[in-house]
Formats: C-alpha cells, structure tokens, sequence
C-alpha cells in the first residue's frame, strides 16, 4: 500500500477511535464527532439561536479547522482560492445542516451512531449512498459548479482567522458568550482533550484528504482500488473495536440516544447531505478542513453551516426523539429543490 | 523587493494606528471594566431560570399541599386548570404523571410523561435538579414490556401511541443529542 494509503488509514482509525474517546470524555452519547451537532452548538453560542439547552463553544469544531491550518502551512499547501459560485455554496451549507438536524447527525455520526449499535440509522446510510450515487450522475451529466481559482489578496485567510478569534472566545470566554447550564450543550470533554483532538484529527485529515462522504463516492467509482475506502473501513474498525471496548455498543432499532425512527425523513435528510456533498466537493467535516486550507469557497459553505445550526434550532427545524418536525420536513424537500434546480441550471451541455 | 510608495505607506500607517489601538484596549481591558456596563448572558440566564423555578414552585404550591393531605383527585383537577392556564410549562404535566402513578394508572401516567419531557428536557436531564431520571427508567423497564404485549394483541391506534411514547421516553433517558 502507498504511502498515502496508509496515511488516509491512519486518519479514519485516529477519527473512529478519538471520536468514540470523547463521548468516554464527557462529549453527548453516540456523539462524539458530529460536525452538525457542533455547528449548532457553536451557532448557539454565539448567539444565533436561542435554545437555552445548545449553546455552546465547541472546541473540536475550531481544532478541526485550525489543525488544517497549521498541518497545511507547514505542508506548504496553504493556497487562497475561491470564486466557484459563492452564493450557492454559502446556502449549500445552510442545507447541509438542514439535512443533517432532520437525520440528527453528519456523515460522521451517522457511523458512530451504527457502530454504537443504533439500526434506526440504516435509512440515513441509505439516503447518503443515494445522494452520493446522485451527485456522481450530476456530475458525470456535465453539472458544474464552475472551477475555484488561485486568488490573491489573501481571501482564504478569513475564516482560518475567524476559527482564531473563536479560539481565543474559548480560551477568554466573553461575558456576551452563552453557555448552557442544562441541555446536551453540558456534556462535553474538557476543553484541552477536546481541542487537543480536534486539531490531531483537523491535520491527519488535511493531509490525507479523509472525508467520509468522498470515500463513498471513490468507492462507487473506483471500487476496492480507492484508498479513501481503506480509511473509510479504518475508520469503521476503529470506531466499533472502541465502541464495544468502551461498552458503548447497544444494538437496537427503537428508544436509541439521539436517534427517531422517521425513516423515510431519514432517508431524504441524508439524500440532501451527500447530493451537496458532492457536488460541492465534500461533507461538512471535509468544508472545515478546506476552509483550513486556504479555501474561500469551503469558507462560505462553513459560514452557511454556522448560520444553518442558527436556523435549525431557530425555526424548529431539527428532528428530536420525537421525530421530524413540519418544518423539518418542508425545509428538507425545499433543500432537495434547491440543489436539483442548480444541477439542472450549472449543467455544461455538449453543443453538437 | 517592489519599492513601497505612498499610499502603501499611508495605509501601513492606518493599520499600525488600529493594531496599536487594539492591543492598548485589550491591555487596559481588566482595569477600565468598570467603565463599561459587563454583559454576562450566562448569569443572566442563571438568574431567570431561578426566578422561574420559585415562580412555578409558587403556583404549584396548592397542588403540592392537597398531595401532601393525600387528596389526589382535587389536585388533579386543580392542575388540569393550571395545564390550562400554562399550557407550554412541563411541570404541571410532570405531577399530573406522578399523582397517576400514585393513583396505580401507569398506563394513564405515560402519556403526562411524554408530554412532560418534550416540554422540558429538566426531566430527564442527570445534571438538573428537577431530574426524574431514575422514576422515568423504571417506568419505561416496566411499562413498555406490557405495552408490546397489549399492542401485539390488540394491534389499535391507542396502544400503538402508548408504544411510541415509551420508546420516546427510553431514546431521551439514553441521552445523546436533542
């Protein structure tokens, strides 16, 4: 195996085994690493929603982005880059955690979730491998969000910059900042562990390009030759090894933490996520890294996401245990137009 | 090396200006507090959600004596006007379940437990004070066994309900995010 195998090995094992680590930490059940979950609870924070019980700062979201910074400064792979349909990356992301809130959970708990035992997910990895299966077709049709490009000015350096200033929120909590004092919001792995990590598995995953919706879609194109897939399985051996050494494997299909058994909403919530995900070049975990990297592009689809968790709790659009909301359900199949009306409008047709 | 001209000039001098601002604020930041009216929404919050917990206390004070001298059905009824009064306050659904429970009807408490948590997330929540975690799981370890069984044998809406509402109960008892 190249090098580059190993490394992508190396970064879904680190992600599988840490993110089970940090539910034995204190971090939410079966939630150890969930981009979505974070985006809300950040979101929260700093005031764009008011749910009083997710609200808070959390320091693996800014670990992961400031991880690929530091990893690609030193790999002299920082570049600023952009320009590649800002505004419809910027409300991709929004749809991505829209996506997400009615599925209760990223790409990335969607498989803590499985490896912890909870079946009631089957239908999400369903709807991910459709979506995947369907931004691929988009883009072997000719959709195209249009080529990002070198920029100077230093544009990708903002939201890197951003994630800095929200470093030192963590680190010098503002008066302004909300904290729950109740709520999952509370059940967190100490500040240190949980930045500690997130900027490990932030520099493993900009060097060896580790995303979870990427590995499905390399595996439906290359099959068993992506090395992607290799991380994938790393990651899934990882986190379930973990998961049953820490007796966090509960297998079950009904009352399951965090988890509703709407299937067919957990089906579209997903479909919508790995549709976005490809077409825009990856999962929420995956735009994080990017932006990291210098990627004004991802910055957008983060800012999206950071303005997204504020929706989602705002406008009663996240799923609970008691399943998915009117509003979940609207802003899931208006999500589901909006992408399909821009594959149909960025499509690059052959002229005869 | 490019020769810098003047408005590079002019606009390296602006930032220097800023950026000295910047750090003469935050240095001075800890002694001028005083001149500044300090936000601290946490506290805030803290504040409020203890003058709501004496509120509620205060207005479900009658129920509370009429349980105490063991007169359930009139602080079942006095806390139906008060669900009626408060319709978005969990806690009158909360003892509504308990005086059930009191009263030997599981099967009538569930549905008050269900609406009760999915209005307050206190109630199952281990760090709150107000927490019912442990009456909740032997509820649910006793309840839902049954409520298969009555579903399985009399496949109707309302069983099927009840079932759900257990299961609800059991994923919130669980954990996770909400």
């Amino acid at each position: 195996m190249s090098r580059h195998g190993l490394l992508v090995m190396g970064a879904g094992l680190s992600l599988g085994i840490l993110g089970v680590l940090l539910v034995v930490l204190g971090n939410p059940t079966n939630s150890g690493i969930c981009v979505s979950c974070f985006v809300e609870n950040s979101a929260g924070a700093l005031g764009l929603h008011d749910n009083p019980r997710m609200q808070y700062l959390r320091p693996e979201l800014i670990g992961f982005v400031l991880g690929a910074l530091v990893m690609a400064l030193g790999g002299r792979e920082f570049r600023s880059r952009g320009g590649s349909a800002p505004a419809l990356r910027l409300f991709s992301g929004i749809f991505m955690i829209v996506g997400c809130a009615v599925f209760i959970g990223c790409p990335i708990k969607l498989f803590f979730r499985l490896l912890a035992g909870d079946l009631s997910t089957l239908a999400g990895l369903v709807g991910l491998v459709a979506g995947v299966w369907l931004g691929i077709k988009g883009l072997a049709q000719g959709v195209d969000l249009g080529g990002s490009h070198r920029q100077t000015g230093g544009s990708g350096l903002w939201v890197p910059l951003s994630f800095v200033l929200l470093l030192g929120f963590v680190l010098w909590p503002p008066g302004f900042l909300l904290v729950s004092s109740r709520g999952s919001a509370t059940q967190a792995a100490p500040v240190l562990w949980a930045l500690g990590i997130g900027l490990l598995l932030g520099a493993l995953a900009q060097r060896s390009r580790f995303c979870i919706t990427g590995s499905i879609r390399d595996s439906l194109l290359m099959g068993y030759r992506a090395p992607l897939l290799w991380g994938l399985v790393a990651f899934i051996l990882g986190g379930l090894v973990t998961s049953l050494a820490t007796g966090q494997f509960q297998p079950g299909y009904y009352g399951q933490p965090g988890a509703h058994t709407d299937i067919l909403w957990s089906f579209l919530g997903m479909l919508l996520v790995g549709l976005i995900a490809v077409l825009i070049g990856g999962c929420p975990f995956r735009q994080l890294i990017k932006a990291g990297e210098g990627d004004a592009d991802a910055g957008l689809v983060v800012l999206g996401m950071l303005l997204g968790g504020g929706l989602v709790q705002s406008w009663q659009i996240a799923a609970t245990s008691a399943g998915v909301s009117l509003y979940g359900k609207i802003a899931v199949l208006t999500g589901l137009i909006f992408v399909l009306v821009n594959m149909l409008l960025h499509r690059e047709t052959l002229s005869a | 090396m490019l020769p810098i001209d003047g408005f590079q000039k002019l606009i390296g001098l602006a930032i220097a200006v800023c950026l000295l601002g910047l750090l003469g604020l935050l240095m001075t930041a800890p002694a001028a507090q005083h001149q500044t009216v300090t936000v601290n929404k946490t506290l805030e919050r803290q504040l409020r959600d203890q003058a709501r917990a004496a509120y509620l206390e205060r207005i479900y004070q009658p129920v509370a004596e009429l349980r105490r001298a063991g007169q359930i059905a009139e602080a079942l009824l006095m806390l139906d006007e008060l669900k009626r009064q408060y319709p978005q306050e969990g806690l009158g659904e909360l003892l509504t379940g308990e005086l059930l429970m009191e009263r030997q009807v599981p099967r009538q408490a569930i549905e008050h437990f269900y609406n009760a948590v999915r209005l307050d997330g206190d109630f199952v929540d281990r760090k709150s004070a107000r927490n019912r975690h442990a009456q909740l799981s032997q509820l649910v370890e006793a309840q839902l066994p049954q409520a298969l069984e009555r579903q399985r044998q009399n496949p109707e809406p309302g069983a099927e309900q009840q079932v759900k509402q257990l299961y609800y109960l059991q994923s919130r008892l669980a954990g996770g995010c909400e």
